[in-house]
């Protein structure tokens, strides 16, 4: 009888000692996830100021002040320097491609030759080299067009990158403001490029 | 349990009552009868078990109650206190963030903290002083030295700190020196578009615009409110008439993009405007909404509603012929030219000379009665319906006498909001869709949204002589050109009413222009208050040489903004769309 009573006491104590210990968990993961939640909160506080702040700084008339007074020599994109897509050439083919490698093989190769002669390669010239190696001059023409816009587009980049610092920060700035812009811009020199 | 006597020896000492038994035992260990102490144990074994169990139910109750109460009842007190947590998180909702149609952030909401003072805990109050303007050099040392020594228990010492400066101000390390949760709304934009987002009170409450006509949705923060405005064209529109404003010393202006397909606002400017920040300091010209609230005698921008309407009569066609070279005389009144061309003019002459007695005679001809239901049916009647709260009502008298019908075909004696005008031409513009004006975003539409209450015909006819009248020479709107958009429009120069006559000085320039002209999709109207002639415009101050370059300089910006491909103006398919031949009646004789 006693014996009994003493497992059941035990089991009593025992099961009494696993649910005080359960609830200890649950008490201790609870303040981790309030913890949690707090600081989530925080976060999205500060998220909230940050926001705030980005778009008082990349406002249109600050950016437009600011422009104003470092970038002087930017001026406003005009619509005739608009394209539409189906007005640039489109992107190279196969066909292009092999031409262009033959341009640029002759080009490389009249560097190995003379320093000199790399002046006057032009891509006029490595075209007639070009023109060798392919029958269709329509083919060339447009690779030689492809690769002038290619270059063109290659020196406004590393033109950009010439630019001091603050002038090229700016710009980054413009350009995330709008993405018009660059694509105007980069249209705009490509277009000259192929004239 | 070997030792039963000390068992039972200990048993009646614990049983105080059984005291002279308990000698009882030691006696009769020696020969006593057995039978008495055996019954005597087993009665004691059987209290013990009784008071063992009872204390086993005990525990037992214990042990359940505390299985209950921590497990399962916990869970569900945790739910209570989660609730109220929750409660106190939410109960001051931050409002909702507001933002253009590119996501541009508007209106949003921080979470901020105000600084207060307990100077009953303030130890040194000079010291304190003196730590507090160093980090907060715009508050006052004799002030915040008075505070701090003052008997009260509160005092704000300065409301909304940035996170720098709380940083630094709990970094002074000073007891007494607390803070109050509040939060605060901030304008990215600024003065920019102060009139269509609006404010809110202390409380956060909308006050205007916006702010106000959303309040409800706002309050909930179910989520952000998008915008039809386009803050980058909001801000080319605002720089645009700003300098019209400062070149020509106006007093004010406004300008409003208008999606004629969708009836989105792209923007919407009135100037004067002020920082929201600063709404105590602003005055009421400031504060005045010129674009939905003013109401105005437009002038001859109506010409564009009178000649859609003399087209849609039926009774009058393009190169009909109306006598242009006498002023009408009607009892006191006197309609006159402000450029007299002293012959008959054409319909398409009206529009482009802009003749006031050609504009009345078509009224005339048309029939007065069918002037003012065509102007009802694109919406110049009726109130506006859209969501801005500012709105002012349509001055259109219901008596619709000959005189009133005549002066209303170049826009006097009728007066209207720009916005409302807007929507009248859009109609006109779109095919004869009365588009619904809206603040808010909406999805992308391939088709002008609305009724169709005029015929697409007159609309296209009303095209070719609003691109007329910025294409030929005798127009009055060739300023407002742009190379590759095609432009159309109408110039507008009203004399202001002040009381009982008209100003002569004091006129109200105007432009309205829509492009590109084949299918026009934008609408842009530009109105100057009171400018004054300068030597550049050769002393006049008229709508073609002060509002019609401002909507061309827009146009020419807004463009490549919104990715708008230009066209080839003289490609034989956009001619096709947009040409005109001006029938004068000199080349009409010719023709003879």
């Amino acid at each position: 009888m006693i014996r009994h009573i003493i497992i059941w006491v035990l089991l009593v104590s025992v099961s009494a000692t696993v649910a005080l210990n359960t609830s200890w968990r649950v008490r201790t993961q609870e303040q981790r996830l309030e913890k949690i939640h707090n600081s989530i909160e925080a976060e999205q506080d500060r998220i909230r100021v940050l926001t705030a702040e980005w778009h008082t700084l990349k406002s249109p008339a600050r950016l437009d002040a600011l422009v104003a007074r470092h970038l002087p020599q930017l001026i406003r994109i005009t619509p005739n320097q608009m394209l539409a897509m189906n007005q640039v050439a489109a992107l190279p083919t196969a066909e292009d491609e092999s031409v262009i490698v033959a341009m640029r093989d002759s080009v490389a190769g009249a560097e190995k030759a003379d320093k000199k002669a790399v002046a006057e390669t032009t891509v006029k010239s490595a075209a007639k080299v070009a023109q060798k190696s392919t029958s269709k001059p329509d083919v060339v023409a447009r690779a030689v067009a492809v690769q002038a816009k290619n270059d063109q587009i290659a020196d406004l980049i590393s033109h950009q990158k010439d630019e001091p610092m603050t002038v090229a920060s700016i710009q980054d700035l413009l350009n995330q403001e709008s993405a018009y812009h660059a694509q105007a811009v980069v249209l705009a020199s490509a277009n000259g490029g192929a004239r | 349990m070997n030792d039963k006597r000390t068992t039972d020896n200990d048993f009646d000492v614990q049983l105080p009552l059984d005291i002279p038994l308990s000698f009882a035992p030691r006696e009769s260990r020696h020969g006593a009868s057995p039978s008495a102490p055996h019954a005597l144990l087993a009665g004691a074994q059987s209290r013990l078990v009784f008071v063992g169990v009872c204390f086993v139910i005990a525990f037992a109750v214990v042990a359940l109650r505390l299985t209950d109460v921590m497990i399962f009842h916990h869970l569900h007190d945790d739910q209570v206190v989660e609730n109220i947590e929750q409660q106190q998180r939410f109960t001051q909702p931050l409002r909702a963030t507001l933002t253009d149609r590119t996501g541009e952030v508007l209106a949003i909401s921080l979470p901020t903290k105000s600084l207060y003072a307990d100077p009953k805990n303030i130890l040194d109050a000079k010291a304190a002083a003196r730590g507090l303007i160093k980090v907060l050099p715009d508050l006052n040392y004799d002030d915040v030295l008075q505070k701090l020594s003052s008997e009260r228990r509160f005092i704000w010492l300065k409301r909304n700190l940035t996170p720098d400066e709380i940083y630094k101000v709990n970094a002074l390390g000073q007891p007494g020196l607390e803070f109050e949760s509040e939060n605060v709304r901030i304008y990215p934009a600024g003065s920019s578009t102060v009139h269509v987002v609006g404010l809110t009170d202390v409380d956060g409450n909308g006050l205007s615009g916006m702010e106000r006509a959303l309040n409800s949705a706002l309050e909930k923060n179910e989520q952000t409110k998008t915008l039809s405005l386009d803050l980058r064209l909001q801000h080319v529109v605002e720089r645009e008439v700003q300098d019209a404003i400062t070149t020509f010393n106006a007093i004010g202006g406004t300008g409003v993009v208008l999606d004629t397909w969708s009836g989105e606002v792209l923007a919407a400017v009135s100037l004067p405007t002020y920082l929201p920040a600063q709404v105590s300091e602003a005055n009421d010209e400031q504060r005045f909404n010129r674009f939905s609230l003013g109401v105005y005698e437009l002038g001859s921008v109506m010409k564009v509603v009178n000649t859609a309407a003399a087209l849609e009569s039926g009774k009058i066609h393009l190169g009909d012929f109306f006598e242009a070279s006498q002023p009408i005389t009607y009892g006191r009144f006197r309609i006159n030219d402000y450029h007299p061309v002293h012959r008959p003019l054409s319909v398409e002459e009206i529009f482009l000379y802009s003749s006031n007695i050609g504009s009345a005679h078509m009224a005339m001809q048309m029939g007065t009665k069918y002037q003012r239901e065509f102007m009802c049916r694109v919406g110049l009647c009726q109130n506006l319906e859209t969501e801005l709260p500012e709105l002012g009502l349509p001055q259109i008298p219901s008596d619709w006498k000959d005189l009133r019908a005549m002066t209303a075909a170049y826009g006097h004696g009728v007066a209207f909001s720009p916005l409302q005008y807007m929507r009248a031409v859009s109609t006109i513009m779109n095919g004869g869709y009365l588009t619904p004006i809206t603040f808010m975003k909406r999805d992308p539409v391939d088709h002008p949204l609305g009724q169709q209450v005029m015929s697409t015909r007159t609309s296209e006819l009303v095209r070719r002589v609003m691109r007329a009248n910025v294409t030929s020479d005798e127009g009055s709107g060739k300023k407002a050109e742009v190379d590759g958009y095609c432009v159309g429009g109408k110039t507008g120069t009203a004399e202001k009413n002040q009381g009982r006559h008209y100003e002569k000085d004091s006129r109200i320039s105007s432009f309205v222009g829509a492009f590109p002209m084949t299918d026009p999709r934008y609408l842009v109207f530009v109105m100057i208050d009171e400018p004054k002639p300068t030597k550049q415009t050769y002393g006049f101050a008229t709508g073609g040489w002060v509002a019609a370059p401002v909507v061309g300089h827009i146009i020419a910006q807004m463009g490549p903004l919104l990715g708008i491909p230009p066209m080839d103006e003289n490609a034989p398919q956009v001619l096709a769309k947009t040409q005109l031949t001006i029938r004068t009646q000199k080349n009409d004789s010719d023709a003879h």
